[in-house]
């Protein structure tokens, strides 16, 4: 009956999610507040460098799963493994990010535990000895005050880049423990075929955060900066049905009433007026950005925040700032 | 004047003949027969005199196509007094010495007036005749990318070439053998032409003339009697099958006024037409009336740009569907091809744009658009099976009434208004009930047009008020799109809330041609009759009774675009232009006006979807035109059709304003009253 | 092919606006819909039954209002639609739920394949098709952007799954658990026909008893998480208009939008 904070270093391919440092900032402080080791699971196939790493950013000890089978995330062997671990250890708190491989392990290991679940966090914090979290709702118009009930480990999954990382100190010592697979590569049923990397080519109905470009961009050549921004920011590239029309950018790119209908986070509309039409495909979104010359277009009537000025000087700006604060 | 041998074989060939044609006419009924709902035969005196009416004017085909029609004309009135001159010279040859009409100058005016237009229509067939084979009139090609029946290029050119022969035959050898007549008679200066010719044979010996005479009468009839179960299966049908259909089609309220479907009558198995046994009969009549002119294809934006569609190939490859297939058809045994594969390509059937340009233009009262409408609601009712885009538009309306699935308060646009626009609710003693439509409601552009018009009500002292948030869509889109039991729907919900505000006892005054078309017409037959009009007309009313006094624009220089729901559709194409002239603009008009109006390309659901393959956009056609006026403002009449304008002005980088009547009118008005109109 | 798709009604969030916010919207006898990620996962099993023959079952958890989402996936072209409801399964968090649709899925029998959307719209979660999956103790694919093989016979099943900076083809054995996102189909428009039939279906509703299950598995008892819900701190609707130089805008704008939370 451990109940350490555990949090989990994600990896996959030897490459790391910079979500990781800031789940160990959220986790540092629930580890905190509860009095509990802070220990950091890692998986991977080759993981010493990222065990001191994690040392390095808060864990007072690593429990270090390394094999072939872990380069790729898959759920079967990650749930496994996680799970052998939570039973043995009864953690009071697991805390991942909540990217894709977060959002489905936490979900699983939930299931396998009988565990309580809050997914995309905005906050976690201690009440009373009880992990509280705050995590938003219908698509952000809610807000629910999630609570755990005692006799199971709190899972919870925490939003990309609304924890600071977590600061480093190479000084910091802790405990690397080994740990073995639980599933040989034989027992395992899902493999992976091949993987193809597509950073730029993020499917626009399903993205989170969207730049799309308007008439205001010119030509083809106008669509670099907002293709940058795109890319700076992990997201999916749109366009308004004039640009499209004008032959600037291919039609699966086109938002709006004839185009695709979308539904992020974030949507920055640079060099659209926004038409009736276009307005149609995304006045869903959670925040709307306008950039435009002209102060005057009805998309600024729908925007939460707006620049009135030219896209090809604030763009650039844009892309250094989401570079140098989101890149790790 | 036959020897009874001849009377003999005559009333032989007279039978024979006879029995192929009643044969072949018995089909055609019973293939329009098995055609659903039934032709009208009310008023059957009426609707015969209308037919005579329309085959002697000709159905003003005039209009279109100027000196075509009239040699057209010439050959058709021609032909009607063939009629007569036909049974004349069967009964001159039957019974002995009968003259129709005698010597005397009755006689006389008659063989003049035959002697004339028999000449007139040989120089006029043969003028068609080079037209068509010669000098190969592009107006009569259709284009490469147009699924045509590929019997129908050659057919076409086959009974042109076999019919115009005929005709120059008939008329030709029935003027040799008047000419041999007059010959034996020493000549008839009441016959100039055929006198001339006459003078050529006086010289040769007279049982040659009489030969002549009898061998070119035979000839003349012979053809008549060869032809008449020949002619029902070309194109020449319309001869009859034109002023039939003219006289035979159903009443409709507008020409773009669809009929409703029942939807409760659980019997209905097929929604909309997939096959050719759906088509109703009178759209089968509109397959044996069609000339094959290609009138509807010129009129056609959707063609005129490059698109699949050509009304014209929709009608001819019904007609030679039916044609391969007469027999099984006649015989009732339908088949189960679907109009799809011969008649009209989707792409072709997803380009109409609903604007009515072709059944306003087609001289023997065919109506493509509503076949091409009618398919459309197989397509979506029965397959789910239309352009993906539009789906974003019918959820928007099922769900959030409009169909750009807008969210926020209908009463949105009254805000900077600096009067206050009342509910039903607010006023309910209203006289007049402001119908904004979901684009004065949602749609910035139009929202201004919804201000002029209410400031315009507000100036003129009008009771009026609106609907507010309990106002959804009409459905047009839906029903257009062929989506018609989405468009009953609406009908119904918005019926209930007229009704219920007290709107059947009050005028209506819309902010669209589209509310104001499917208002009016098309309401009716769910239970809703309102006395509905259109912004513009109410507008022209106010001016004329000095309730409102806009400020005179000194021959100022403005172009108009007719909106074909409010033009075409609704035969309005005076009051808006009176609401400009009258206060001192001056209207040039654009090469295409008025019934001949070039649709903005907005209609039947394309502002709801990509426009379909083309080499150009409609709008842009449109707005090339409008540019050639060299005018400063395009007025406009319809939120959809500014829309379309504006973006097109917007890709030809062009400093035309564009303005819809309302506004206009709002802001001549406005330095006289000093109302701060506020926007 | 036996396939069995997880519904779940939510409120219609294309209907929030000024005048309408989200308690509103959850509110009894607001406006619903079926989850639209639902409506992919309806459409994907479709699919599979017109290329793979077979049957298609819809289960959804949910109150009576729910029936008429699952008329529409009948519209839609589905076999069959049951509502699974009970006044105790109130207050079910994700593995709650989760457990009441794995007893519906053993009651109602053997299966190839399991279709759930990436998420639902309401509560987010990303959690309930993942948790039947591993109740139910078989291989899962998540995030499936194409479908590119599935085969009952050899219990394969290979798709390519959509990650944040990758797309990763994957095979697995069936029977198997996969969750959609938007870019696998288009959902069809139920046409006539379809809205007919369904208009004249019953749906069957199976509750508590139905599925053995007792009181303190399902509902707030069952559920390991409690929830608060409120609105959110409220904000003007008002056009936050950033000025100043480019390099300064930036800043401003990426502070706020980090304060957000959404990038």
């Amino acid at each position: 009956m451990s109940d350490d904070v555990f949090a989990w270093i994600e990896q996959n391919d030897g490459e790391l999610d910079s979500i990781s440092w800031q789940v160990m900032s959220a986790a540092t402080a629930l580890s905190r507040d509860l009095n509990r080791p802070l220990v950091a699971i890692v998986l991977g196939e080759n993981n010493d460098a990222l065990t001191q790493s994690a040392i390095h950013h808060g864990a007072d000890k690593v429990m270090n799963i390394q094999d072939p089978s872990l380069k790729r995330f898959r759920i079967e062997p990650y749930s496994a493994i996680f799970t052998a671990l939570a039973r043995r250890e009864n953690p009071s708190a697991i805390i991942m990010g909540a990217s894709t491989a977060g959002l489905e392990l936490t979900a699983h290991l939930a299931a396998k535990l009988q565990a309580g679940l809050a997914a995309d966090c905005t906050d976690l914090s201690v009440d009373s000895g009880q992990i509280v979290a705050t995590r938003p709702a219908l698509i952000g118009n809610l807000v629910a005050t999630v609570r755990f009930k005692k006799d199971a480990p709190s899972i919870a999954t925490i939003r990309r880049n609304v924890y600071p990382p977590a600061d480093r100190d190479i000084a910091r010592v802790g405990e690397v423990i080994s740990q073995p697979v639980v599933l040989s590569e034989d027992q395992i049923s899902t493999k992976i075929e091949s993987v193809e990397f597509s950073a730029g080519k993020v499917s626009l109905t399903d993205a989170n955060i969207i730049v799309s470009g308007g008439r205001g961009v010119g030509g083809p050549e106008g669509f670099k900066p907002v293709i940058e921004l795109a890319e700076a920011l992990g997201g999916a590239l749109g366009a308004s049905r004039a640009a499209v029309d004008a032959g600037w950018i291919p039609y699966p790119h086109q938002v709006g009433q004839t185009g695709k209908t979308v539904q992020p986070d974030l949507y920055i509309a640079c060099g659209i007026s926004g038409a009736i039409q276009h307005l149609a495909g995304m006045k869903n979104a959670k925040v709307i950005v306008a950039i435009n010359k002209d102060g005057d277009v009805p998309l600024f009537k729908y925007a939460r925040y707006g620049i009135v000025g030219d896209l090809f000087e604030y763009l650039p700006a844009l892309v250094a700032e989401v570079k140098s604060r989101l890149a790790r | 004047m036959l020897t009874p041998v001849e009377k003999a074989i005559f009333i032989l060939a007279v039978l024979t003949s006879l029995y192929f044609a009643v044969g072949t006419f018995k089909k055609m009924v019973a293939i329009i027969g098995s055609g659903s709902g039934e032709i009208p035969r009310d008023r059957m005196l009426y609707r015969c005199a209308l037919g005579v009416k329309m085959l002697i004017n000709q159905n003003n085909m005039i209009r279109n196509r100027p000196f075509v029609s009239l040699v057209h004309s010439l050959i058709a009135w021609t032909f009607i007094l063939y009629l007569l001159v036909n049974v004349v010279d069967v009964l001159e040859g039957l019974i002995t010495n009968f003259h129709f009409l005698g010597s005397g100058l009755t006689g006389d005016i008659y063989h003049f007036l035959v002697d004339v237009m028999s000449v007139m229509a040989l120089i006029g067939m043969t003028y068609f005749l080079v037209r068509r084979f010669l000098s190969k009139s592009p107006a009569l090609n259709i284009r490469d990318n147009i699924k045509l029946h590929p019997a129908a290029i050659k057919g076409i050119s086959k009974d042109s070439l076999l019919v115009g022969l005929f005709i120059l035959g008939h008329i030709g050898f029935r003027f040799l053998s008047a000419s041999f007549q007059i010959a034996q008679e020493g000549g008839d200066t009441w016959q100039p032409f055929a006198n001339i010719l006459a003078s050529v044979w006086m010289g040769l010996p007279p049982f040659i003339v009489l030969l002549a005479e009898h061998i070119f009468w035979w000839l003349a009839i012979g053809l008549i009697l060869v032809f008449l179960p020949y002619f029902p299966h070309t194109k020449h049908a319309h001869l009859f099958m034109g002023p039939f259909n003219l006289a035979t089609k159903p009443d409709r309220k507008s020409p773009g006024a669809m009929d409703a479907i029942d939807f409760e009558d659980e019997s209905i198995e097929q929604f909309g037409i997939s096959q050719l046994k759906d088509l109703s009969q009178t759209q089968l009549v509109d397959a044996f009336a069609c000339i094959m002119c290609n009138r509807c294809q010129d009129a056609c934006p959707a063609y005129t740009t490059g698109k699949e569609l050509s009304p014209s190939a929709l009608e001819i490859n019904k007609r030679y569907h039916i044609s391969e297939n007469m027999n099984a058809l006649a015989d009732g045994k339908g088949d189960d091809v679907p109009l799809l594969s011969y008649a009209i390509s989707e792409s072709a059937l997803w380009a109409c744009t609903s604007c009515g340009a072709c059944v306003e233009v087609c001289p023997v009262g065919n109506e493509p658009m509503l076949d091409i409408l009618g398919i459309r609601q197989d397509q979506v009712l029965m397959n789910s099976a239309f352009p993906n885009e539009l789906k974003g538009a019918f959820t928007g309306i099922e769900r959030n009434g409009n169909p750009w699935q807008m969210s926020g308060d209908r009463m949105a646009w009254t805000e900077s208004l600096d009067f206050v626009v009342p509910t039903t609710d607010d006023n309910p003693g209203y006289d007049l009930l402001y119908w904004v439509g979901c684009a004065g409601a949602y749609d910035p552009g139009t929202q201004k047009t919804a201000r002029a018009i209410a400031t315009i009500l507000n100036t003129a002292g009008v009771n009026f008020a609106v609907l507010g948030n309990s106002e959804t869509c009409t459905g047009d889109m839906a029903r257009r799109a062929g989506n018609e039991y989405l468009f009953s729907e609406m009908a119904k919900s918005n019926i209930e809330t007229l009704n219920g505000a007290g709107a059947q006892k009050k005028k209506i005054v819309t902010g669209c041609p589209h509310c104001f078309h499917t208002l009016d017409n098309e309401y009716p037959a769910y239970g809703g009759q309102y006395d509905v009009m259109h912004h513009t007309q109410l507008i022209d009313n106010l001016i004329t009774e000095g309730k409102i006094k806009p400020e005179s624009q000194d021959g100022t220089e403005i172009t108009y675009h007719d909106p074909c729901f409010l033009g075409r559709h609704n035969g309005e194409y005076n009051a808006p232009r009176d609401a400009l002239t009258t206060h001192g603009f001056s209207l040039v008009e654009m090469a295409r006006n008025k019934r001949d109006s070039f649709c903005c390309g907005a209609g039947g659901a394309q502002v709801w979807k990509e426009e379909e393959a083309g080499d150009q956009a409609v709008s842009d056609h449109r707005f090339e035109e409008a540019k050639k006026t060299g005018v400063e403002t395009l007025a406009v009449g319809c939120p959809f059709c500014a829309r379309m304008m504006n973006d097109a002005n917007a890709r030809a980088g062009s400093p035309m304003q564009i303005k819809d009547i309302a506004e206009i009118v709002a802001e001549s008005s406005q330095k006289e009253k000093g109302t701060k109109q506020g926007n | 092919m036996n396939i069995i798709v997880l519904m779940k009604q939510t409120p219609d969030t294309a209907q929030l606006s000024g005048t309408v916010d989200g308690l509103k919207l959850s509110e009894d006898g607001g406006p619903r819909i079926i989850n639209p990620w639902d409506e992919y996962s309806i459409e994907t099993a479709i699919q599979l039954k017109e290329s793979h023959g077979g049957h298609v079952t819809v289960l959804c958890v949910g109150k009576e209002e729910a029936t008429e989402a699952l008329k529409t996936s009948l519209a839609m072209g589905v076999d069959e639609a049951i509502l699974i409801s009970d006044p105790a399964f109130e207050g079910s968090d994700c593995l709650a739920t989760a457990r009441i649709l794995t007893e519906a899925i053993k009651k109602h029998g053997s299966f190839d394949i399991i279709v759930g959307g990436r998420s639902a719209i309401d509560g987010n979660m990303s959690a309930t098709a993942v948790q039947v999956a591993a109740l139910l103790n078989i291989p899962q694919i998540s995030y499936v952007a194409d479908l590119i093989e599935i085969n009952s016979e050899t219990n394969t099943i290979k798709a390519v799954r959509l990650l944040e900076k990758a797309r990763e083809t994957v095979n697995s054995t069936l029977p198997a658990l996969i969750t959609v996102v938007k870019e696998i189909n288009e959902p069809r428009y139920p046409n006539l026909i379809g809205i007919r039939k369904a208009a004249r279906a019953e749906i069957p509703v199976w509750n508590l008893d139905d599925l053995g299950l007792n009181t303190d598995q399902v509902g707030s008892a069952g559920s390991q998480v409690t929830w608060e819900i409120d609105l959110p701190p409220v904000r003007e609707n008002q056009l936050d208009l950033i000025d100043g130089p480019p390099e300064e805008a930036a800043k401003k704008l990426i502070d706020k939008l980090m304060e957000e939370k959404v990038i």
